[in-house]
């Protein structure tokens, strides 16, 4: 379960992001930040991250307040989160597998581990075939599945995708965002920011929106709303 | 750590030092130069001091006695000064034979000492101590002075004090070089590794959020400073190696034919070559470990 309470961050040069945020995520859902550019998803997911932390509240995330956790045991925490960016941030120099085994490496799994495992998602991804291409020689979709892969190969409980989509074209975000629905199927909570109406839209998801830092909306299997209507 | 995970971490190191050669090289060249000058300075302090201990074994202390100082009192003071700590002989030169002696010396106006023999012999008993180290010295100067029967003592000690002193400046004017073509060299380093980070500043923000810890980030840039530094520290010691040889057997060549300078000969470089190697192994290990870690602490910030 995640829960912000009463969170506000103001960055160092006073630009206020978020202000008294309360949210509560439940275990296996799936949930969508939306709102325009600059309504403070972003921010939401890097205080998730333990990249930033906020200026006041807590961010309680598996029964612990995050905000409170010592340098030395972030590495541990993010490891149970699964992270995917617009950007991709494949290793140019690494091929898929390599990409997706770097993840387990990195956390020092067991080789045995690492050979029966990277295999397995990049078959579920759908990617098995590109096993042994570099980030260039992949179509953005296939970059995007390679995060994922990557993201989930640890077996994270939650999946924090920042605008996964923003770099496709329609008909490969649609294939992206049923990989991620049955991500979620096997029990991942997702956590997806975007401001792309016709994803969320089809998606029927948990709707939460945003504007200039604050929760406008909470909708279960809800719609994307546009600014100019509503507000 | 696992072995595989060094490895990596091993093949890691390689890598950044092979991307950023020119780096890697400055960073080597600097650490030489410390080691360099280290080796100048520990090998000339080794033959100053080898070449003091053989002027040291011949520094004599002398003691003359109270002339109304029987002989066999002399020999029970010689047993005296035979324990005292740091004294490793002692000859006694009864008054008797200091006259035979200064006879000897004058030769042909020997005849002007006629007639002091016996009781008018107006020379005292005579001791002469060898010492063990030159730091007994004081200690055996003022026990010797506690004797009563002691009149004078003497010592000449110009000689081994210039040296120690020369070895203390050589000593002192080295390690500062040292110091400041290691701090040169830390610089190097640093920008080095600032380099390598920020080369890598994207692999290393997805180590990041996959959940690396931070010294998993940092061990290949540790390694990375240690294998600077051993390497910088074998060329340091061939090259510091391959010139004393070089010195030696210059020296050996000019010097073969005048015995007397053999007093100044060189160390051979086998009594050396343990302590130079050891001595060349830390400092360099250490300053590539070192200011990995600095480096690393400073630009790996979360
Ligand atoms: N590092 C930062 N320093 C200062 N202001 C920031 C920083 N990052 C984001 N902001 C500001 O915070 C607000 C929210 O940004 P962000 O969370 O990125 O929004 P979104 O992801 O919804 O577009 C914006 O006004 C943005 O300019
Ligand atoms: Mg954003």
């Amino acid at each position: 379960m995640i829960k912000f309470k009463s969170v506000t961050k103001i960055y160092e040069n006073g630009t206020k992001a978020l202000s008294n945020i309360n949210l509560t995520i439940n275990s296996g859902e799936f949930v969508f930040l939306v709102g325009a550019s600059g309504a403070g998803k972003t921010t939401a997911i890097k205080l998730l991250l333990r990249e930033i932390e906020p200026t006041q509240g807590e961010i309680i995330v598996n029964g612990r307040d995050i905000t409170k956790l010592k340098k030395k045991e972030i590495p541990f925490y993010r490891r149970n989160l699964g992270v995917v960016f617009q950007d991709f941030r494949l290793l140019p120099d690494k091929t898929v597998y390599e990409n997706v085994a770097f993840a387990m490496e990195v956390v020092e799994a067991r080789e045995r581990d690492i050979r029966r495992q990277v295999p397995n998602v990049l078959a579920m991804v759908g990617l098995a075939s590109k096993a042994n291409s570099y980030p260039h020689q992949l179509s953005g979709g296939e970059q995007q599945r390679a995060t994922l892969a990557r993201a989930i190969v640890n077996n994270p409980s939650i999946l924090v995708a920042d605008e996964p989509t923003g770099n496709l074209d329609p008909e490969t975000a649609m294939d992206i965002m049923r990989l991620i629905n049955m991500i979620n199927h096997r029990g991942t909570t997702v956590i997806m920011a975007t401001h792309a109406s016709d994803i969320v839209n089809a998606m029927k998801k948990r709707v939460i929106t945003f504007r200039k830092g604050v929760i406008v909306r909470d909708v279960e299997k809800g719609g994307y709303i546009d600014e100019a209507q509503n507000f | 750590m696992k072995l595989r995970t060094f490895k990596f971490f091993f093949k890691e190191a390689l890598r950044n030092i092979f991307r950023n050669r020119v780096m890697s090289i400055a960073s080597i060249v600097a650490i030489m130069s410390a080691l360099f000058i280290l080796g100048v300075v520990l090998i000339l302090a080794f033959n100053l001091e080898h070449i003091a201990g053989g002027l040291e074994s011949k520094i004599e202390i002398t003691v003359f006695l109270e002339k109304d100082v029987g002989s066999n009192q002399s020999r029970s003071i010689v047993s005296q000064i035979e324990q005292i700590h740091g004294v490793y002989e002692v000859e006694f030169i009864p008054k008797e034979k200091g006259l035979a002696q200064w006879k000897k010396e004058l030769g042909e106006k020997g005849d002007l000492l006629e007639g002091y023999e016996g009781n008018n012999n107006p020379l005292p008993d005579k001791l002469i101590l060898r010492i063990q180290k030159p730091e007994y010295v004081d200690g055996i100067i003022s026990s010797v002075n506690e004797i009563p029967e002691v009149d004078k003592v003497n010592y000449s000690r110009e000689v081994v004090e210039s040296i120690s002193k020369i070895v203390k400046a050589t000593r002192l004017v080295g390690l500062l070089l040292m110091l400041m073509l290691i701090v040169i060299a830390m610089i190097i380093i640093n920008n080095t590794i600032r380099i390598n980070v920020y080369s890598r500043r994207r692999e290393i923000s997805i180590m990041k959020y996959i959940g690396a810890t931070d010294s998993y980030i940092r061990w290949p840039y540790i390694i990375e400073g240690f294998t600077l530094g051993v390497i910088a520290a074998i060329l340091a010691g061939a090259l510091v190696i391959g010139g004393y040889n070089l010195l030696l057997n210059r020296a050996g060549q000019m010097m073969g034919s005048y015995s007397f300078l053999n007093l100044f000969q060189l160390l051979p470089i086998e009594k050396m070559i343990y302590d130079l190697g050891l001595a060349f192994l830390l400092v360099g290990c250490g300053v590539g470990i070192i200011a990995s870690i600095i480096s690393t602490r400073r630009y790996l910030k979360a």
